[in-house]
């Protein structure tokens, strides 16, 4: 990564793959905050805003799921703007169209390689790192 | 019966009138009555020559006709129009003093005849004919001959059109063209006979081979269209019923062809739908109803599983008679006791429909009843055949729901397990020790996550689909209750409290009940972190109840519902931390039901929730006794085991 600062939301309700994501961001240098349901996903990136850099956010969870989650950061000013990277265990065709159509910025089927992910995260800030 | 009989006799009261003024009007304007005896002669012919009824049928619809249009013709001349009109009423009253029927009917013929004789006799003194023997005195015979016969089949017409509900100008225009050819060819016969008299009073005699043969050739005719006729309708009505329709539809259908068939003013047909319950539709004027439950009742208790029969309403039990008002006969037919579609059909008349027998009629409807009885047969088949298609649309759509539920069920351990490796290979030295350790825990965990995963997906698909194999053998509760305490985790070991003193042993398969209550415990101690898990074991009515309850959080009501379908986990994050599947409870429910039982989620008082299994307790002391013959001689018994158990069907539920 290029830039150490870079700020980041982890939002998945499995522990497990919040670890590995978190694991994989912060050898990047990265300030990575996580969040395990839609509902607390909102509130912190509301309250980071402008100071955030991508979120990464898993569609299948209880209560308010991805897309909820996806369309109301999407509406709002102060977060519209924050790149969103989709992941999802849904892998059927109508579940890929609805991950684009969605309006987020990088979509991943579960499961995806680190090497994968990674990649997505980088074009998300706009910049490749080997 | 009230609404027809008043309509039958206002039509009888109106004719009365009708005649009585034509008669006094025509009286005072001079028209001759005729010597008594010629008047009284004329009513002996009338009478005989109504005893050689032809009856014609057009389009369905049986009209009877005879040759008192000729001795109408000779009457008018030699009594005149007074006189005829006189004789062909009192000649028509004791040709139907001879049937036996009801009164109203015979009132309303008579006054019909009558009425129509007093309309021909005035038309014909209009005409101020000359002789027989003229053109002039021919016409006015024919066309007074021509309006008496459509006056009374107007008469006709109009009082089926009242009583039967049917449009007045349909029925009369069927009538009337048949009627007109009848008039027209029986009335000049009348004509020649009477000109021939004049020549010679022996030489009417020329015409009676001639009257004979046309007598005879119509009965021969008569009888074999009836029966053509009859071929035809039950074909027609067969034809009609056989589409393949709706059980509904069906009983609708058979009810509306077997009232056509017999020209009743109402049909009944009840019969017994695949769920069990009759069914019934009723038929009138007004169109398909369902009938009346004390009707039904009634009807069945009369007809069900006898012959077929035809019953006077006024002879039926009074609560009946109320019912079916307006009727005066029900023709009932039943299909035979114990067939697999069990029908029975009523066809209602009133006092004045139609003309054919009762053994007609009954054996129009005992042939129909074929026909009823294979229609909602097949009515059933359908129905069935629907339901299966329904339930196997149903079944694929789960198995749908079940594979895309699987697939990402599956998707997430995997993803797991794959990226703890993927991130150890790619950041390598940038993980130190205890960051490497953690990942290489992870991917064991969900490896093991995976592994249970499969496992109850294997068990579940065995139950759903091939069926399980339950054995029967003697369960020693106390036991069972160790086993599945050896088997928990110590830390949820140590809070079970078990009570189950009040049973001994039950007669179940001991590894799926140990299954259950193992996963049950385990719930127990994954969702209620903290205070006792109860496990009581109670017996009552021959049903063994094995409750589980803890004292965590509860489920909320609107979740109680779902907790047993596949793949819910009201928790997820809690779940899997605690590695569960969302199977556990829908397979404990599946093995629950093949063991003969079920399992409930019930009602804790206060905090806490509590599951029961409810099981047979089966005959314990045989299988006791089964199991000291075992030890005794353990060569005999393996027969005997296997006999024992067997695979059970619908372990779906």
């Amino acid at each position: 990564m290029s830039d150490g600062s870079r700020r980041c939301l982890v939002v998945d309700d499995d522990p497990a793959i919040r670890d590995i994501l978190v694991t994989n961001l912060e050898a990047e240098g990265m300030d990575v905050r996580t969040a395990d349901n839609g509902d607390d996903a909102v509130r912190v990136a509301r309250e980071l805003a402008s100071t955030l850099d991508l979120i990464v956010l898993d569609v299948m969870m209880p209560g308010r799921d991805g897309y909820a989650v996806l369309g109301e950061l999407k509406a709002d000013a102060a977060t519209c703007e924050i790149p969103i990277v989709l992941l999802t265990a849904k892998a059927g065709e109508d579940d890929v169209w609805e991950g684009w159509k969605s309006g987020a910025d990088y979509y991943i089927t579960k499961p995806f390689s680190i090497e994968e992910l990674m990649y997505f995260i980088d074009m998300a800030f706009g910049s490749t790192v080997a | 019966m009230a609404t027809v009989r008043t309509k039958v006799l206002s039509i009888i009261v109106l004719q009365l009138g009708l005649s009585a003024a034509i008669g006094w009007l025509v009286r005072q304007a001079g028209a001759p009555i005729g010597a008594p005896v010629a008047v009284l002669a004329f009513v002996a012919a009338f009478a005989v020559v109504a005893s050689f009824s032809v009856r014609l049928e057009f389009r369905s619809q049986q009209v009877t006709f005879t040759l008192a249009e000729a001795v109408f013709a000779v009457a008018l001349f030699v009594v005149g129009p007074m006189g005829a009109a006189i004789a062909g009423g009192v000649g028509e009253a004791l040709v139907w003093a001879r049937h036996r029927v009801r009164p109203l009917k015979i009132g309303f013929n008579v006054t019909n005849q009558l009425c129509a004789m007093v309309v021909g006799g005035t038309v014909f003194w209009l005409f101020q004919p000359g002789s027989p023997e003229h053109v002039g005195g021919w016409l006015a015979a024919l066309a007074a001959t021509l309006c008496y016969s459509l006056f009374n089949l107007a008469g006709l017409a109009g009082v089926l059109s009242a009583t039967e509900g049917r449009r007045f100008p349909t029925i009369f225009l069927q009538f009337a063209l048949t009627g007109s050819a009848v008039a027209l060819t029986s009335g000049p016969l009348g004509l020649i006979g009477l000109t021939l008299f004049r020549h010679d009073p022996f030489a009417p005699l020329l015409l009676a081979p001639l009257c004979v043969a046309v007598a005879f050739n119509n009965r021969h005719a008569t009888a074999q269209r009836d029966e053509h006729l009859r071929f035809e309708r039950l074909y027609g009505a067969g034809f009609r019923t056989a589409r393949l329709v709706s059980f509904d539809d069906a009983v609708t259908a058979i009810a509306t062809e077997a009232q056509t068939l017999l020209t009743g003013s109402g049909a009944i047909c009840i019969s017994e739908s695949a769920t069990g319950g009759w069914i019934a539709v009723q038929v009138d004027a007004s169109g398909p109803r369902p009938a009346e439950p004390s009707l039904v009742r009634g009807l069945l208790a009369i007809a069900y599983g006898r012959d077929c029969t035809e019953l006077a309403v006024d002879a039926l039990p009074p609560e009946l008679r109320v019912q079916l008002a307006g009727a005066a006969t029900i023709t009932l037919a039943s299909s035979s006791d114990g067939s697999p579609a069990p029908v029975v059909l009523g066809v209602l008349r009133t006092p004045v429909s139609g003309d054919d027998t009762p053994e007609s009629r009954i054996q129009t409807l005992s042939a129909f009843m074929t026909h009823a009885t294979m229609a909602v047969g097949n009515a059933r088949l359908l129905g069935e055949v629907e339901e299966a298609l329904r339930q196997q649309v149903d079944l694929n759509r789960q198995k749908g729901d079940f594979v895309a539920a699987v697939s990402h069920e599956l998707r997430t351990p995997l993803t797991a397990m794959l990226g703890s490796v993927g991130t150890m290979m790619r950041l390598e030295e940038r993980l130190d020790g205890e960051g490497r350790h953690k990942m290489l825990v992870m991917a064991k965990d969900q490896g093991m996550r995976l592994k249970r995963l499969i496992e109850e997906l294997l068990t579940v698909a065995a139950a759903e689909h091939t069926g399980m194999d339950v054995r029967h053998e003697l369960v020693d509760i106390r036991r069972l209750l160790v086993d599945v305490r050896t088997n928990l985790q110590s830390t949820t070991a140590a809070r079970v409290v078990v009570e189950s003193d009040a049973v001994e042993a039950v007669v179940s398969d001991r590894l799926k009940l140990q299954q259950i209550l193992l996963n049950l415990v385990e719930n127990a101690g994954k969702y209620a972190p903290d205070g006792p898990i109860e496990v009581t074991v109670t017996e009552s009515g021959g049903r063994a109840t094995f409750a589980v309850r803890d004292h965590g959080p509860g489920i909320p009501l609107a979740d109680r519902g779902r907790v047993f379908e596949r793949f819910v986990q009201l928790d997820q994050s809690s779940t899997r931390r605690n590695g569960g599947t969302g199977l556990g409870l829908y397979l404990c429910r599946q093995l629950a039901e093949a063991l003969g039982g079920r399992l409930d989620l019930g009602d804790a008082e206060g905090s806490g929730c509590v599951f029961t299994v409810t099981l047979p307790t089966g005959d314990v002391t045989a299988a006791r006794a089964a199991a000291a013959l075992r030890r005794a001689a353990p060569g005999r018994v393996v027969k005997e085991s296997i006999a024992m158990s067997r695979p059970l069907e619908g372990a779906r539920g």
